[in-house]
């Protein structure tokens, strides 16, 4: 026992070779975990926050959809043939009424008539 | 009946057919009128500045271009009578029933217009001074009355004869349509009151006939007068025979609905 502490005092290196070379002191440690852990529960905030954005958008496309969705329309139905009247040849009355009309407008007296040529009747060189 | 009805198909496609080319020789004629007229002023025009040029310098070369745009005026004023007479021809030719011996008159006297016309503008062609082309357009001048005279002559016995040819046309309609409700109106109510009809017609042709008549005996077949101051007054008093005529085309044609020929 006495050994033991006579010689642990005098064994300098111990300490020495177990002091790990350039290890950071337990402040750091702590600093740097504390520091990845904030990272991990921001990337775990941002991935859900990334879900419900997606989330939000798949939703919002759906309900525009819908708005938009028109369903195809059924192509209007063919207008239905109207009968086209068939053209008649005028009756032999109506040409005769047709003859006398012509006939009569042109009775007209007050009809506008070729009246003779305004042109210079007295010309003198 | 279906031979009836042919042959007075044939006849009315007839008649269409020799008024369509009438009307056609008329317009055609109108045409021509129309263009001569045209070329008249401008060349009148030409003549006025080349009068005015002469009258500030009587030189040569404004003499020789007077008479040359003189001679080119009068010739146009030639042609466009010419093309005018022309007109009057295929409106005589056109028109049914006119007096015989008017319009054999009337035709000879156009046609002696027109002969005389080609002569004077042959003449004028020839002549190289500016006396020689007043002479030859005296003649014409001279003639001024005259051809008015004719022309208006000429209207007037067309326009009588165009409501003559109404008048006998709906007077020859009037009883075969009085046959045809006669035959083809079943309903009696119907056929007394289209009957009732034809009876009014009748009386307002008498009426149209009359007074037509009366103008005609006032203004045709008379000796010559003036005819210019006449077409006018005729055709005033004219116009309530037409007005007569028109009102019994629209009757008869009411009381043709239900009928056919």
């Amino acid at each position: 026992m006495r050994k033991d502490s006579l010689i642990e005092p005098d064994d300098q290196s111990i300490f020495g070779e177990s002091q790990p070379i350039f290890q950071a002191p337990p402040e750091e440690i702590a600093r740097q975990e504390y520091i990845k852990e904030n990272q991990i529960i921001l990337r775990k905030k941002r991935s859900k926050m990334l879900i419900l954005f997606l989330g939000i958008v798949l939703v919002v496309s759906g309900i525009l959809a819908l708005i938009m969705y028109q369903p195809p329309q059924q192509p209007p139905p063919p207008p239905a043939p109207t009968p086209t009247p068939i053209p008649q040849n005028p009756t032999a009355l109506q040409q005769e009424l047709d003859r006398l009309e012509t006939i009569v407008n042109e009775a007209d007296p007050n009809q506008k008539p070729l009246i003779p040529p305004p042109v210079d009747m007295d010309v003198s060189l | 009946m279906r031979l009836r009805i042919f042959i007075l198909v044939v006849v009315v496609t007839a008649i269409f057919s020799t008024k369509t080319q009438a009307s056609e020789l008329y317009d055609q004629a109108v045409s021509d009128y129309d263009f001569q007229i045209n070329e008249y002023r401008k060349a009148y025009a030409d003549y006025v500045v080349k009068k005015e040029q002469f009258i500030a310098v009587d030189s040569f070369a404004n003499q020789e271009e007077l008479v040359v745009s003189a001679r080119n005026m009068l010739l146009l004023r030639g042609k466009v009578y010419e093309v005018y007479w022309q007109a009057l021809r295929t409106l005589l030719f056109e028109a049914e029933g006119i007096d015989t011996v008017i319009r054999q008159e009337l035709e000879t006297t156009v046609s002696n217009n027109q002969a005389q016309l080609v002569d004077h503008q042959t003449l004028l062609s020839s002549k190289t001074t500016i006396e020689e082309l007043m002479s030859e357009a005296t003649w014409l001048n001279n003639l001024s009355k005259s051809y008015v005279n004719t022309a208006y002559e000429l209207i007037l016995n067309v326009k009588v004869a165009r409501l003559h040819r109404s008048l006998l046309e709906l007077e020859g309609y009037v009883p075969k349509l009085e046959e045809n409700i006669n035959q083809q109106i079943r309903d009696p109510q119907l056929k007394e009151s289209k009957l009732r009809g034809v009876g009014e017609v009748a009386n307002i042709l008498t009426s149209a006939r009359v007074d037509f008549q009366s103008v005609v005996d006032k203004y045709v077949l008379k000796e010559k007068r003036n005819y210019e101051a006449a077409h006018d007054d005729m055709a005033k008093e004219l116009k309530p025979v037409f007005n007569k005529v028109r009102q019994v085309y629209q009757l008869v044609s009411e009381l043709s609905l239900g009928t056919e020929l």
